[in-house]
């Protein structure tokens, strides 16, 4: 064993999570995903028309943001970084602390938004504020540490400064609202979209796609030096892109979607090469759900690049915005949906004597299946009704999404109550 | 794939052998074909069952036995204790199925299957395919990437060479 082994993989030991860690932080996703749309199906009527401001669709897109997609990044991150960087988390006071604060946090903004209560939204920054910081040290002390899959860490260290920025915007934002100091509040409340969704839960995603792909499919990881390319053409267009928007200089934005247009082609050819290669030849529906989500990226690109050269009519924001939250959901979902039964099924053998549950046996086909078809008709249903002005259209849309979510809280339901009833089994 | 750890590639080749022996496993036993008992005198479904034959007799145990003596201790002693915990217990996991479907795929071979026998064959060989290539994707993730960590060059090269002895 080398000398630098023992220092090195110190905390080794840790590198697997008690179940319960990553599965409260995806619990609460799985119950933010209901409420998100649930919020959003009451405010279906201002969606299409929808440009900034309180009230309940900028509370729903907050409960998506926050209480899903950040809710899941951390929980996935905090059991799959000990993996990717082979250094383990040590802190479970920690780990409880993020997740009340993020929960707590992600609420009372949510009702604050809801309500244009100007306090809950400042109470619910000050949570999240402490959640991300803590997260922070946690992630970055990891990152410090960690020398296995460089393209991995660079995607963590970029996706860490870009939620350090819009944690600052975020706050800008809030203060504003009651202050009314910004000389114009929708192109700070743009650069915090763009920070939030392309920065850091795009670079997380993007991240870890190059580890849970080729494991999933059984296939090569990616060179680093492509994964790299990609980061560096999505990093210099988005910087270009913020800078754009921030200045009102709308080609430089519009540029800056061109070049993040490249990264996104170089990060979708790379994992369309990993499937070529892989050797698992049934990928399952979540594949489907990953591929819709892949699909919507460069069409979120597209159409953000037509928006900052005016070329789309008043839609054309809210199209952005819907295809921008539709990559992201629809990859934190096919992920999901992977890793909760996998984790459970994992957990499951560690703690019986006798046969655990299978991946399959923890997974429940039905309301999957449901969940893909609702999502798909939500995205349809919304994208065709907010660009014919249709409204019955975009209540349906947002119904379909509410019936999509139950159904995906049902799949966790049901891999929960399969992984308690098998460990009380008498052949546990 | 594994540039900087030979046993790590060793261990690597011998998954991709593995998966390539369920992939086909799992076309054999799925399907509208696979609801009916296969007639056995074409060359795929025998060769698919003298592989499967030598997978279960031994072939993968020797993979297994090789990891929990030369491998997992490593990892425990550096502190890295819940993951070889959890691949031994699955390693006991498919020994036992390869038990189990050993003496049946040792009668298909003589005599084909039955009606019954072969209901009783596609499950476990659709268990036997799920519990490997979830197995196979956490070794992947969990283990092979730390082995040039763990294992110094010299030693590294040793295993390389006792496993493709033994």
């Amino acid at each position: 064993m080398s000398l630098g082994a023992t220092s090195f993989l110190g905390s080794a030991g840790d590198r697997l999570l008690p179940l319960s860690v990553p599965f409260r932080f995806f619990g609460a996703a799985v119950l933010f995903h209901l409420a998100a749309w649930a919020v959003l199906v009451a405010g279906a009527g201002e969606l299409a028309a929808f440009r900034g401001g309180a009230g309940p669709v900028l509370a729903a897109v907050h409960l998506m943001t926050l209480g899903v997609f950040v809710m899941t990044a951390m929980g996935a991150s905090l059991q799959l970084l000990p993996v990717a960087t082979l250094q383990g988390f040590a802190a479970p006071a920690r780990i409880n602390a993020i997740w009340w604060l993020l929960n707590i946090g992600t609420i009372c903004l949510a009702a604050g938004m809801y309500l244009a209560w100007h306090q809950a939204m400042v109470a619910g920054g000050v949570a999240l504020s402490l959640a991300i910081a803590l997260y922070l040290q946690l992630l970055l002390g990891n990152l410090r540490r960690g020398g296995a899959m460089a393209a991995v860490v660079a995607h963590g260290w970029l996706a860490a400064a870009a939620l350090i920025g819009l944690l600052l915007l975020g706050l800008i934002l809030i203060a504003n609202q009651e202050h009314g100091f910004l000389a114009d509040a929708q192109r700070a409340a743009v650069s915090h979209m763009l920070l939030a969704a392309y920065g850091f839960m795009g670079l997380l995603a993007m991240g870890f796609s190059y580890v849970l792909v080729p494991m999933f499919a059984l296939a090569p990881m990616p060179s680093d030096r492509w994964a790299l390319a990609a980061l560096l053409c999505t990093c210099a267009g988005l910087a270009l892109g913020l800078a754009g928007t921030w200045f009102g200089q709308d080609v430089w934005a519009a540029v800056g979607g061109g070049i993040g247009l490249a990264g996104a082609a170089l990060y979708l050819g790379l994992m369309a090469m990993t499937l070529r290669q892989r050797m698992r030849r049934k990928l399952g529906p979540a594949f489907i759900m990953m591929r819709l989500s892949w699909a919507l990226l460069p069409l979120s690109l597209f159409s953000g690049i037509a928006w900052a050269l005016d070329l789309l009519p008043d839609w054309g924001a809210v199209l952005f915005g819907l295809w921008l939250l539709g990559w992201l959901l629809g990859f934190l979902l096919a992920i999901l949906q992977r890793i909760v039964p996998f984790l459970a099924s994992m957990h499951a053998a560690l703690a019986m004597k006798r046969r655990p549950p299978t991946v399959t046996a923890l997974t429940a086909a039905g309301p999957l299946a449901a969940h893909l078809y609702c999502h798909c008709a939500a995205l349809i249903l919304l994208s065709a009704g907010i660009a014919w002005a249709m409204p019955v259209l975009v209540s349906l849309g947002t119904l379909a999404g509410l019936l999509g979510a139950a159904s995906f809280a049902w799949f966790f339901l049901l891999a929960v109550l399969k992984y308690r009833a098998a460990l009380k089994a008498p052949s546990a | 794939m594994y540039h900087d750890s030979h046993i790590a590639q060793v261990l690597h080749d011998e998954h991709l052998r593995i998966i390539d022996l369920m992939n086909r496993l799992e076309g054999f036993t799925t399907g509208r074909k696979a609801k009916n008992a296969p007639d056995l005198d074409n060359a795929v479904a025998s060769t698919l069952l003298a592989d499967l034959n030598a997978e279960l007799q031994g072939v993968a145990g020797h993979h297994f036995d090789f990891e929990e003596k030369q491998i997992f201790p490593a990892l425990t002693a550096i502190g890295d204790v819940a993951i070889p915990h959890m691949l031994r217990q699955e390693h006991d996991l498919l020994r036992n199925l390869s038990e189990v479907m050993l003496p049946m795929v040792q009668k298909a071979r003589g005599d084909g299957f039955t009606a019954d026998d072969w209901g009783t064959f596609r499950d476990l060989a659709l268990e036997l395919v799920e519990r490997q290539i979830t197995h196979i994707q956490k070794e992947e993730m969990g283990l092979l990437p730390v082995l040039s960590e763990v294992f110094e060059e010299q030693q590294d090269g040793e295993l390389a060479l006792l496993f493709a002895e033994a």
